[in-house]
């Protein structure tokens, strides 16, 4: 007889709203099938959390049951041999990693991204998969607040080294890879283009091939739509500094928003990776087999999310003019104040209810529904309010001790925030000087040059 | 002589990706198939952490059309030989399941699916995954699957009756109206005096 586990009827819903007020951005993985965006995933947090200790300044956590997951998926990746993560078959848009950094009494959580994985197949094949799960994957795309685009590797040396038919399978993925990013933004006409970044990953490949970043950017530019992607970026990119210019703002990485950084990854390192001939399903075929006990060398896995939350900083930065700017925060000081004011009369009430025996039961019943809104401002307010009335007892040295532990609190989130985004800036810079040919508007404009400003 | 046994209609299916094309529908109901809704097996490929696919699984979703339908599915890893020892890879050298089940119209609970019915729908299923995989480079098929016949429950599921709800007391509704009509009207005045 067959054991059968009853299972819901549709997906689960949303991670709940916890009350997790800490910030967190969306950020979707924009690659073909086989691309790499498993591994990717696996491999950056195993790397980004394996040494909290780091001279990083962060570790990446997630929960129990993903960090499972994603450790399978990662030993799989770095085990010798042709095993590699098996090919994705769900869209899975609940992945929360979370960064945090250490403070004088432990880690303080400071920023969520959260990732989504999905089968590349249906960047191409309008077939693949179900009408929903295609739905899924546009959703993610068009609510990303930051993009990798994932150009695959292997598929670029393969274009390299045979030309013809695998030129043209590299311009195929590459061209519907680019349809993506550029459709993600024009879903949400009134939201800016999210922060892009280009990945090439399996860029062990072509440096154990002799090529360098330069060439692989110009192989980029080449392709038509590609440069279409980069005009359409470029253009956002001189307003932002026009207007950048107007507000004379310094930047926190030194770049513009906007500005398309094209990042060599591999999840191994050079050396670890031959193209071996093995039997494929009894077909003899060129396969990426992992070499036995070698030392693992990633390159660049952390430099993606380093590079995304200072390029969206800008980004919303650069967005809001100064008068923009004040009218939010008039708008979120009024809030406060509202949702504060409305905090104290219902605590008012309350506190009635303890010297207002006739009425007590009553006045509780009704202040019932509002007990979850009560948050600690409310109190603050009420307990200074409460200090003007001698028949409320309430002790100044314990409501000030609190005031104080607060305003530590506080302090050191500021202090974590500020630590992590220099952390970052400090990470692309360094990514920046040791990589020269990341930059593809630089690459644009170099063919450019070489066309004679033809083909734009 | 014993009485009949009680069957249960039920449509095999298959999702699975192939060499060179991706997860897909590749066997589906035929009443599904000709409602052009053959992507309502694909849930059966749902995966998550913490949700285990090893053992089968049972699945009610729903179709296009509201209807209810129940997937009773199981994952086998995909394999160049029918024992499973030697595992099927796609064109990039990845492994890959095959996810295999009947699906029965309407929500059931506690279906019977003997081992003779299961290894009878793994043939079935690799001789229609054998006939995709031979025409993938021409595109996908898609193939229809007809009525097969499963045990039904011996008894049906016990649900526990709902627990009767309390009868209001008569009169209590505007009871507390007037109560809340009255209180409100006093903290008001309190709250005044409290804040001046």
């Amino acid at each position: 007889m067959t054991d059968l586990v009853a299972q819901p009827a549709s997906p689960p819903a949303a991670p709940a709203d916890d009350g997790d007020d800490t910030p967190a951005f969306k950020v979707v993985a924009i690659g073909d099938g086989a691309a790499g965006k498993t591994n990717f995933l696996a491999m950056l947090y195993q790397h980004l959390s394996g040494d909290p200790d780091s001279e990083r300044g962060y570790h990446l956590s997630t929960d129990m049951e993903r960090r499972i997951v994603l450790d399978r998926q990662a030993d799989q990746a770095a085990s010798p041999g042709m095993e590699w993560a098996q090919s994705t078959e769900w869209v899975d848009d609940h992945i929360k990693l979370s960064f945090q950094v250490p403070l004088v009494g432990g880690p303080a959580e400071v920023l969520h991204i959260l990732y989504t994985d999905y089968p590349g197949e249906y960047l191409r094949d309008d077939t693949a998969g179900n009408k929903e799960q295609r739905e899924s994957l546009r959703q993610a795309i068009a609510e990303a607040d930051a993009m990798f685009m994932l150009v695959d590797g292997e598929r670029m040396l393969n274009a390299f080294q045979g030309g013809g038919e695998h030129e043209r399978e590299f311009s195929a993925s590459l061209r519907a890879t680019v349809a993506e990013v550029q459709r993600g933004p024009a879903v949400h006409r009134s939201r800016a283009a999210p922060p892009l970044q280009v990945i090439i990953t399996k860029w062990d490949l072509l440096v154990d091939a002799g090529f360098t970043l330069e060439q692989a950017r110009d192989a980029l530019v080449r392709e038509k739509n590609f440069r279409g992607m980069l005009v359409a970026r470029d253009k956002k990119t001189t307003q932002d500094e026009q207007k950048d210019r107007r507000k004379k703002r310094n930047r926190v990485a030194g770049s513009a928003p906007g500005r398309v950084r094209i990042i060599p990854v591999s999840v191994l390192g050079p050396g670890a990776v031959e193209l071996v001939v093995q039997d494929l399903n009894g077909v003899p075929t060129e396969m990426r087999v992992k070499r036995e006990g070698f030392l693992h060398r990633p390159i660049n896995l952390d430099v993606p999310l380093a590079a995304i939350l200072p390029d969206r900083l800008d980004q919303i930065l650069a967005d809001m003019s100064p008068q923009m700017r004040q009218r939010a925060e008039r708008r979120a000081r009024w809030a406060r104040f509202r949702a504060n004011h409305q905090g104290v009369r219902r605590l008012g009430g309350q506190a009635l209810e303890t010297t207002q025996e006739m009425w007590g039961g009553l006045v509780g019943m009704m202040l019932l529904p509002w007990a979850g809104k009560i948050t600690q401002a409310m109190l603050d307010l009420l307990s200074q309010h409460l200090l003007q009335h001698d028949e409320f007892a309430v002790d100044p040295a314990a409501a000030e001790a609190r005031a104080q532990v607060l305003r530590r609190i506080g302090n050191q989130s500021t202090q974590a925030r500020s630590a992590l985004l220099e952390g970052f800036a400090a990470r692309v810079r360094r990514f920046e000087q040791d990589f020269s040919g990341w930059d593809a508007q630089e690459g644009l404009k170099l063919w450019r040059q070489g066309n004679q400003g033809g083909a734009s | 002589m014993n009485p009949p046994v009680p069957t249960l209609s039920a449509w095999p299916f298959l999702v699975t990706r192939g060499i060179l094309l991706g997860y897909r529908v590749v066997i589906a109901p035929e009443f599904l198939v000709s409602a052009g809704d053959a992507g309502a097996v694909y849930a059966s490929a749902r995966t998550e952490p913490g949700l285990s696919t090893t053992g089968p699984i049972t699945q009610v979703v729903k179709a296009a059309n509201g209807e209810p339908l129940t997937l009773i599915h199981r994952r086998l890893p995909a394999a160049v030989d029918d024992l499973g020892a030697v595992p099927l890879r796609d064109r990039h050298g990845r492994p890959f399941p095959l996810i295999e089940g009947y699906a029965l119209r309407g929500a059931h609970e506690d279906v019977l699916v003997t081992d003779e019915q299961w290894r009878e729908l793994h043939r079935f299923v690799l001789s229609g995954y054998r006939r995709y995989l031979a025409g993938e480079s021409q595109g996908p098929l898609l193939i229809p699957s007809r009525e097969h016949s499963l045990n039904a429950p011996a008894t049906p599921p016990v649900r526990p009756a709902p627990a009767p709800r309390p009868s209001p007391l008569p009169g209590f509704g505007i009871t507390m109206v007037a109560l809340v009509i009255v209180g409100a009207g006093v903290v008001a005045v309190l709250l005044v005096l409290l804040l001046r």
